[in-house]
């Protein structure tokens, strides 16, 4: 009995760890090659350059930490200055090492904010210590006293509109489904038609603003459109998908597609990828998030909304170069459809899947994309941002069911 | 001269795979064209020889003294508790919980609320799987090992609903109040924490080694039915055994919230979590209090040593992750000798096969 109790404990505690060291040993070896990369940029101790940590999904991910060192690629490409790029789990650690080792622009990818900007356990703020240095943070504006004013003049706050880009992609979803049957080849794609077919499903990683945002915007696109025509939507919506399990949510989106949705907008990292192929499987479509992802499974991915974190990097990191940190010091950067480092993709991967009688219908449907982006951008659409706080209304989206927000 | 050797012996079933470990770690860090040796100086410089670097050390040694002493209790009373990582996750989310909706109150008052919230938490979930354990005989594992993951369920139901930061663009609850933190000791990264987990330490020492159930937790370990036959009553011990670990996890998780995350989200117990970790720590220090007291401090030195290696080298930190797996295996190696004797069966063969003389 003893014996058998052992064994099997030995077994748990292996597999435990396994499963641990398994992703990590994973990470490690994807890690090599980027860090390869950089080998020649971070020996030489003279000039330091910029330095980045990633968040929790490492610099690998595809996406959003990817892209972001993509932009400090370019950076070494055109001007020379050399990266350094931390994968850390003790954020604010990292943070004073890095600042304390010299490097005076530092990226932080992590959502980890209070010893960066309020301080901790009865120690200063990282910012107030390290004066000299400019932080720059994603996604959330911390940086902010209760009255409104700027807490520290050395921290950077890049916040992206996607409730916008995720708008556009609500609309395309619309008008692609209302008019599958007149884009595609029949053969290509098993659409479910007529209203059965007028569903649409959500999964988000974590019910939080940083995906509700994505969320929301997504549904108050499709009611839009669905208005303008006169039909009614539903909106299928997980927030609990986590960002991992791919398995899990290829099974979460396949209840989805059989009850009748022929799109489902994955905004969970990882999980997207089980999605695409689920897509794929079934023939029906599926909405990517962060980077291009448009040839995960081609012709199944309708679009990706995009989180473009090289165009910040890039656009920071030429200010360091040129000295003008200073210009934007203490600032929020919101960057915005017009920038380009949000949006969806051009479609040039689905476009190909268009049938040659669907190809009028197709560029009608672009300009039409076009127009709302316009109206967007000109404040005629007003889109809710959950991320700056913003409270979110489905009593006004008429022409939206959502069961299950 | 016979407890020396065993001494000798133990020491060396230890240290043997930690060496190993690092070798295997070293060759791979060589495969991808670094210097092994460099890595490791910077690692070890950084987080065992340098003052900052030691203080954080300790600072992260002290959540992983407190959930190894809460393992090697329970195990060495040959009782499986897989769930000192729930009652850790759970202890940190309401001593959280207390950390800021509770107001006014002094700061060594309100730490210590939140101290003790973590304790009673720890323990009452440690309570279900003692009970079934001592009065129906459920398997304690099983039951452990399950309700760590009913844990993650209910953590993450409440911080996205009613404990939820509106203004966080990520799953996290409201961060503890200035008097519900351990204050940094000279701007480092020890808290008091530490020294509490030190206290703790001793106090266990003294229950291992001099006390009536010190001797009661071997005695069971060995043997219940005799324990029993001899006046010990084994389901009230079980039931305090539990009790006890349950105790020191919820403390373990209270006390890194309060020093080191000082809100709860949901990776606050990292991966391998705190608990898990500790049972590494348990098995590495052979359930011995002073063996986990080092160990603590040696896995600890790994981890921030890790951190370390992403700044300062070009090695990711995941190559730690690597040792940490090498030394499990390697530690597993040498639990299933001791268990199951395979080097002397294997001793056994070569002698069969090499014709030996067995009567010598």
């Amino acid at each position: 009995m003893k014996k058998k109790s052992l064994s099997l404990l030995l077994a748990l505690v292996m597999l435990v760890s396994m499963a641990f060291t398994g992703c990590t040993t994973n990470n490690n070896g994807a890690n090599s090659t980027n860090t390869g990369t950089s080998t020649d940029t971070t020996k030489g101790k003279d000039d330091l350059g910029i330095a980045l940590i990633t968040s929790a999904a490492g610099a690998n991910d595809k996406g959003y930490n990817q892209s972001a060192i993509e932009g400090l690629k370019k950076v070494k490409d055109e001007f020379g200055i050399n990266y350094k790029v931390v994968e850390a789990t003790d954020v604010p650690g990292s943070l004073t090492q890095l600042a304390s080792a010299g490097y005076k622009l530092i990226f932080s990818l992590e959502y980890n904010f209070d010893a960066l900007i309020n301080g901790v356990g009865g120690s200063k703020s990282i910012a107030e210590q390290y004066p000299d240095t400019t932080f720059v943070v994603f996604n959330d504006n911390p940086n902010v006293k209760e009255d409104g004013s700027v807490k520290h003049k050395n921290v950077v706050s890049v916040l992206f509109d996607v409730h916008e880009a995720s708008f556009l992609a609500g609309a395309l979803s619309t008008l692609v489904n209302e008019n599958a049957s007149a884009l595609f080849n029949s053969a290509d794609y098993a659409f479910t038609t007529g209203a059965a077919g007028r569903k649409v499903g959500f999964l988000g990683g974590s019910k939080s603003n940083g995906i509700t945002v994505f969320g929301y915007g997504f549904a108050e696109g499709i009611n839009y459109v669905a208005k303008e025509l006169g039909v009614k939507y539903t909106f299928y919506s997980d927030y609990n998908a986590g960002f991992s399990d791919s398995a899990a949510g290829a099974t979460k989106a396949n209840t989805y597609y059989t009850d009748g949705a022929n799109i489902v907008y994955a905004v969970a990292g990882a999980v997207g990828d089980g999605v695409d192929a689920k897509a794929k499987e079934v023939k029906k479509l599926s909405i990517e998030v962060d980077a291009n992802k448009d040839s995960n499974q081609p012709g199944y991915v309708l679009t990706s909304v995009l989180k473009n974190t090289e165009v910040p990097v890039y656009e920071i990191s030429k200010n360091y170069k040129e000295n003008t940190l200073d210009q934007i010091n203490g600032k929020v950067l919101s960057y915005n459809l017009a920038s380009g480092a949000t949006g969806i993709t051009d479609l040039s991967v689905i476009e190909s899947k268009i049938a040659a009688s669907g190809k009028a219908k197709w560029d009608e449907i672009k300009a039409k994309l076009d127009t709302i982006a316009d109206k967007i951008a000109s404040g005629e659409i007003k889109v809710t941002n959950a991320q700056a706080g913003e409270a979110f209304d489905k009593a006004k989206l008429e022409n939206l069911n959502m069961p299950n927000d | 001269m016979k407890k020396n050797d065993t001494i000798l012996k133990n020491i060396f079933n230890v240290v043997f795979p930690v060496a190993c470990a690092f070798v295997l770690g070293g060759i791979l860090i060589a495969a991808i064209g670094e210097n092994p040796f460099l890595t490791y100086w910077v690692m070890i410089q950084k987080s065992l020889f340098s003052v900052d670097g030691l203080l954080k050390t300790l600072h992260f040694a002290s959540p992983l003294i407190l959930t190894g002493l809460a393992i090697a209790i329970t195990f060495k009373a040959n009782i499986f508790n897989m769930g000192v990582e729930g009652a850790a996750v759970l202890g940190g989310f309401f001593a959280c919980v207390v950390g800021f909706t509770v107001k006014g109150l002094p700061t060594v008052l309100h730490i210590a609320v939140c101290l003790l919230t973590g304790i009673v938490v720890g323990m009452l979930f440690s309570l279900i799987p003692a009970l079934l354990k001592a009065y129906f005989n459920v398997n304690e594992m099983v039951v452990t090992l399950m309700m760590n993951y009913v844990v993650v369920e209910i953590v993450k139901f409440l911080s996205q609903g009613v404990f939820k930061d509106p203004s966080s663009g990520y799953v996290s609850t409201y961060p503890i109040l200035d008097s519900a933190m351990f204050k940094k000791i000279f701007n480092s990264d020890l808290t008091v924490f530490f020294f509490i987990a030190l206290l703790v330490f001793a106090v266990m020492y003294v229950v291992f080694k001099k006390s009536k159930l010190g001797y009661e937790i071997k005695a069971i370990g060995k043997n219940p039915e005799f324990s029993e036959a001899t006046g010990m009553r084994v389901k009230n011990k079980i039931i305090i055994i539990m009790l006890i670990s349950g105790a020191i996890g919820g403390l373990a998780g209270s006390g890194f919230l309060m020093s080191e995350k000082y809100r709860f989200t949901m990776d606050f117990s990292g991966s391998p979590g705190l608990g898990w970790d500790g049972m590494l720590i348990a098995l590495l220090g052979s359930h011995n209090p002073v063996g986990i007291l080092i160990a603590a401090i040696f896995y600890a030195a790994l981890k921030t040593g890790s951190e370390y290696i992403g700044v300062f080298t070009n090695v990711p930190k995941d190559i730690v992750g690597v040792i940490q797996g090498l030394l499990i295996l390697l530690l597993s190696v040498k639990f299933l000798n001791e268990r199951f004797r395979f080097s002397n069966k294997i001793r056994f063969l070569f002698k069969k096969s090499s014709k030996t003389d067995f009567n010598k």
